[in-house]
């Protein structure tokens, strides 16, 4: 089941590199990460706390906050454009329209005073030059396609009235109001009871089978992306450190991170006997924070297959196989 | 209810409504059914396992049982007394043998303590160990959750998640408690660093015979952690059994719904889409009648709807509450 | 291994031994309201304590200069109507606006903080009788409590010190009051309770801790306003008693002559505006600083 059937990337992302200003000087949250995105396929980008994702994604349609934050380097290649470089016309001509962002907090993401239907429409009308009655009707659809039960009651109520997963719900809805060619979803669930969480992903596969959007999922849930996901990226302290088919990753990850990160997973599809408990495998140490110097692989304090070279070169990327690559100089002593 | 051995712990029809008021008055013009009728025990040296989703009431039943709650109606009882019959001095010692640990590392300790001023307190207030001794106790209490005793003067803001996690389950450790109630305790911590904490409290279990009733919404820590699983509901236990048997062979339709909605990491098993519970968990406020899940159980019959099931023992140490197994 | 990792994790913290306070003051240092309004009071303290001491003249004194003299090299503020130095009466007027700044502070702050803590620990109705009452007094204007306090007991220094002091308690009762529910409700007052602590060792050793921080920020800046009000009090005849050189006695004394000798209205004003000012910077600049390292604390 080969989504992405068409090699010609639909963004594509190279050398990027954000860096914060504060007050304990000056540190880089995401450095030279480069990966591309393929239509109609959902792309996971996947990591733990501090690791970049979320810079990442907010990068890709400009909404790092500046002073603090800034683009240094980098190329965002979407249509054959480099977004970096858009004005602010063209800037807004994108977000919500050609690219589209959903958050993990649904609440703080839809506005508390205006109702639904008029955040909604305002999407369309801005993006869209038709008229006030289309719009609700375009809307109407849509919330029908996310199932919304009642979509004509939902349109003139508020934001509080309804529950998380509606929210989300709406918040999906809102984001391909204007048919977008990519989605990027930051943590969606996360915040979601897990039932609730089935819901969402159920629905979120199911739309894009019916419009062919492109999904950029970032979440630390590996769980998720197991099941969601096509093509997985791994980052770890700001650094892509492994990139690969889904499935490939999970069953032969060639990093050990990704490896060490699969492997400290409780399951339930892993029932041992009760009083012999398998200890969970430990990644001793903690992720580093971003204005620790760091001079050699990233991981190298915690990397189980640490040698001399590690701890001074940095490792570049090595092709493990077609579309899988990882950067680590032990990638063949895993396991 | 009854395990083989003497339970060290049993809670017996808890109930907790909480009124809710509006106006200038304060008039109550309704209750929200935190806990609906819960009962269990819990045995030394297991661990309990209590799971659901928002508003299934499992950490009020935490926070009741360390007595930060008081609930409505209802028995605890430690060791065969009631915990609510205590007075001042037993519920000193009470506190000797339950202790709590909390979900959210950042704010579950005092930012202008010293962490080990943090952990050497309840040994102050309990005056369990001689003051020049305190400090050679903190060190050995450092040591055992993983953490460097030259830490000792360090403040909360400079350690990591997980490291303040370790202080939490230091400061929980120092009494020696027989009971320790885990209230999410690894649900704010990155991945690598729950498996960390996990197998910490899994050591501590086996050296210190600690029992555990581990809170938490995330079915596979629950169910590595775990010796039975409690599945609760809009403040009900909905199925409880030893852990193997409830995850492989569930009886009641929520467990079944909510071990299918859980996301598993391995792709190479297809995604299921089967089974997926539809509409969203009802407010605890003016629950729904009967049975609380039959808004949305997918075998639901009249008879969920106006009456509420029982838990019973339906096979050997195996409780369902549902009219229909 | 565990071990050696874990003092790993130490360095990429600070490493000074007393880390939270050392921090805290490089920050304050930094900080450019901090240093402006504190250089503006320290050199108010600095006159207030020396000032007497090398002051050129006697403050009440009357005479040692003609009458309404304008600023001139042997009296650099010019004189008043009584022929009294203004540069020696305002610098002895430091000292009394600090000795009312500090002993109205303390009154209403102590008061309010007890109050406040009271109200926010018990919980209940008496929170509920407590602030409905603190609500009641807040309603009315502070000054017109100073006033009615100081005319039913006799306008005199000390009466106006406290009765300000009292029309200040509303105002530090209802933000201890609120800063106790917060931290009353975080896990960490919870994990305490948990462990056995009694209800002193809550409120001393977990509460008050917490709650000092943002009761600095509004100390600093009630500072401002209890000097305004004495001030204004003095002005209104109800304060400082001649020949008692308190800021705002000096403009009520002089205000006849604003127009014939505006710098005997200018001086004392300008000392009663740049003490307000460096208070208030000094406030903004702490509650600044304290804001954003909570919030970093807890990340």
């Amino acid at each position: 089941m080969n989504k992405a059937s068409n090699k010609q990337p639909i963004l594509s992302i190279k050398n990027l590199r954000v860096i914060f200003s504060g007050e304990f000087g000056e540190a880089a949250a995401i450095n030279d990460v480069s990966f591309d995105l393929f239509p109609k396929e959902t792309l996971a980008v996947v990591g733990e706390s501090g690791c970049g994702k979320t810079v990442t994604a907010l990068s890709i349609l400009r909404l790092i906050q500046s002073p603090q934050g800034k683009i240094e380097k980098g190329l965002i290649e979407f249509e054959g454009k480099n977004i970096l470089k858009f004005d602010t016309r063209s800037l807004y001509r994108l977000r919500g329209n050609k690219i589209s962002m959903i958050f993990q907090e649904p609440m703080t993401s839809l506005n508390p005073v205006l109702t639904i239907g008029r955040q909604l429409t305002e999407v369309l009308i801005f993006h869209q030059n038709i008229t006030e009655k289309e719009a609700k009707n375009k809307t109407i659809e849509m919330l029908q396609l996310v199932q919304i039960p009642d979509p004509k009651n939902c349109l003139k109520q508020y934001p509080h009235q309804l529950s998380g997963g509606m929210r989300q719900r709406i918040m999906i809805a809102m984001a391909l109001l204007c048919d977008p060619k990519v989605l990027i979803a930051d943590e969606p669930t996360t915040a979601l009871d897990v039932t609730i969480q089935a819901q969402i992903l159920d629905l979120m596969l199911e739309i894009q089978e019916k419009l062919g959007t492109a999904i950029i999922l970032i979440t630390h849930d590996l769980a998720v992306v197991a099941n969601t996901a096509d093509r997985v990226v791994v980052m770890y302290a700001g650094k892509i450190v492994e990139e690969g088919k889904v499935k490939e990753i999970y069953n032969n990850p060639r990093h050990p991170y990704t490896h060490g990160l699969l492997k400290s997973l409780p399951r339930l599809d892993n029932l041992n006997e009760n009083n012999k408990k398998i200890r969970l495998t430990e990644m001793p140490g903690i992720v580093p924070s971003i204005y620790t110097k760091r001079i050699g692989c990233t991981f190298a304090p915690r990397c189980p297959l640490v040698t001399e070279r590690c701890r001074i070169e940095e490792p570049p990327f090595k092709s493990v196989s077609n579309e899988h690559r990882t950067a680590c100089f032990e990638w063949e002593n895993i396991n | 209810m009854k395990n083989k051995l003497k339970p060290l712990l049993t809670v017996k029809d808890l109930y907790m409504h909480f009124p809710i008021r509006r106006g200038l008055f304060q008039k109550t013009v309704a209750h929200g059914h935190a806990v609906d009728g819960v009962s269990f025990d819990i045995a030394s040296g297991e661990t309990l396992g209590l799971v659901g989703e928002s508003g299934c009431g499992k950490t009020t039943v935490g926070r009741i049982i360390v007595r930060l709650q008081e609930p409505t109606t209802g028995k605890v009882l430690l060791e065969g007394k009631n915990v609510f019959d205590f007075n001042k001095k037993k519920l000193k010692t009470f506190k000797r043998n339950v202790q709590i640990i909390f979900q959210d590392p950042y704010s579950s300790l005092n930012p202008r303590m010293t962490a080990g001023a943090i952990v050497s307190e309840p040994m102050i207030i309990h005056n369990t160990v001689p003051r020049n001794e305190i400090n050679n106790e903190v060190k050995k209490l450092f040591d055992r959750v993983g953490l460097h005793s030259e830490q000792i003067d360090r403040y909360p803001h400079e350690f990591s998640g997980g490291q303040r996690q370790r202080l939490s389950i230091a400061r929980a450790l120092s009494l020696n408690p027989k009971l320790i109630v885990a209230d999410e305790p690894v649900s704010a911590l990155d991945v690598s660093i729950q498996a960390q904490v996990v197998n910490l409290l899994t050591d501590l279990q086996r050296d210190f015979q600690l029992s555990y009733i581990f809170i938490s919404h995330d079915i596979n820590v629950v169910g590595y952690i775990s010796t039975r699983i409690a599945v609760m509901y809009l403040g009900q236990i909905m199925e409880l059994a030893p852990r193997r048997k409830i995850l492989t062979t569930p009886l009641h339709p929520y467990t079944e719904s909510l071990l299918n909605s859980v996301p598993i990491p391995n792709p190479n098993i297809g995604y299921k889409r089967i089974k997926r519970l539809k509409g969203e968990v009802p407010s605890s406020i003016n629950p729904p009648s009967g049975c609380p899940f039959h808004t949305r159980c997918p075998i639901a019959e009249k008879k969920c709807s106006i009456e509420k099931p029982i838990l019973r023992e339906i096979q050997n140490n195996h409780f369902v509450a549902c009219h229909l197994r | 291994m565990r071990k050696s990792i874990n003092h790993a994790n130490i360095k990429s913290f600070s490493e000074s031994n007393s880390p939270k306070t050392r921090s805290v003051f490089k920050r304050m240092i930094r900080n450019s309201s901090v240093r402006i309004g504190g250089c503006i009071i320290l050199f108010f303290i600095l006159i207030a304590i020396f000032g007497p001491l090398i002051a050129p003249y006697d403050p009440t004194k009357l005479g040692v200069a003609k009458r309404l003299l304008s600023p001139t090299w042997d009296f650099p503020f010019g004189s008043d109507a009584l022929g009294r130095d203004i540069l020696t009466r305002v610098m002895f007027g430091a000292r009394i606006t600090l000795y009312i700044g500090i002993v109205s502070i303390s009154i209403g702050l102590l008061s309010g903080l007890i109050i406040g803590i009271f109200a926010g620990y018990a919980g209940g109705w008496v929170q509920a009788v407590l602030m409905r009452s603190v609500d009641f007094l807040y309603t009315f204007p502070d000054i017109l409590i100073a006033i009615g306090l100081v005319a039913f007991f006799g306008p005199s220094l000390t009466n106006t010190m406290i009765a300000v002091g009292i029309s200040l308690i509303p105002y530090y009762t209802r933000v201890t009051y609120s800063v106790t529910l917060v931290e009353r409700n975080k896990p960490y007052f919870e994990a305490a309770q948990a462990i056995g602590a009694g209800r002193i060792r809550l409120i001393l050793r977990h509460l008050l801790p917490n709650i000092i921080p943002p009761i600095i920020v509004v100390g600093s800046l009630g500072f401002s306003a209890a000097v305004l009000s004495a001030a204004a009090l003095s002005f209104l005849g109800l304060g400082a008693m001649p020949p008692t050189p308190e800021w705002g006695k000096m403009l009520a004394e002089n205000r006849d002559y604003i127009l014939l000798a505006p710098w005997v209205l200018l001086f004392p004003g300008l000392a009663i505006m740049l003490t307000v000012l460096g208070f208030n910077i000094l406030g903004d600049g702490i509650r600044d600083l304290l804001d954003p390292r909570l919030r970093k604390d807890i990340r």
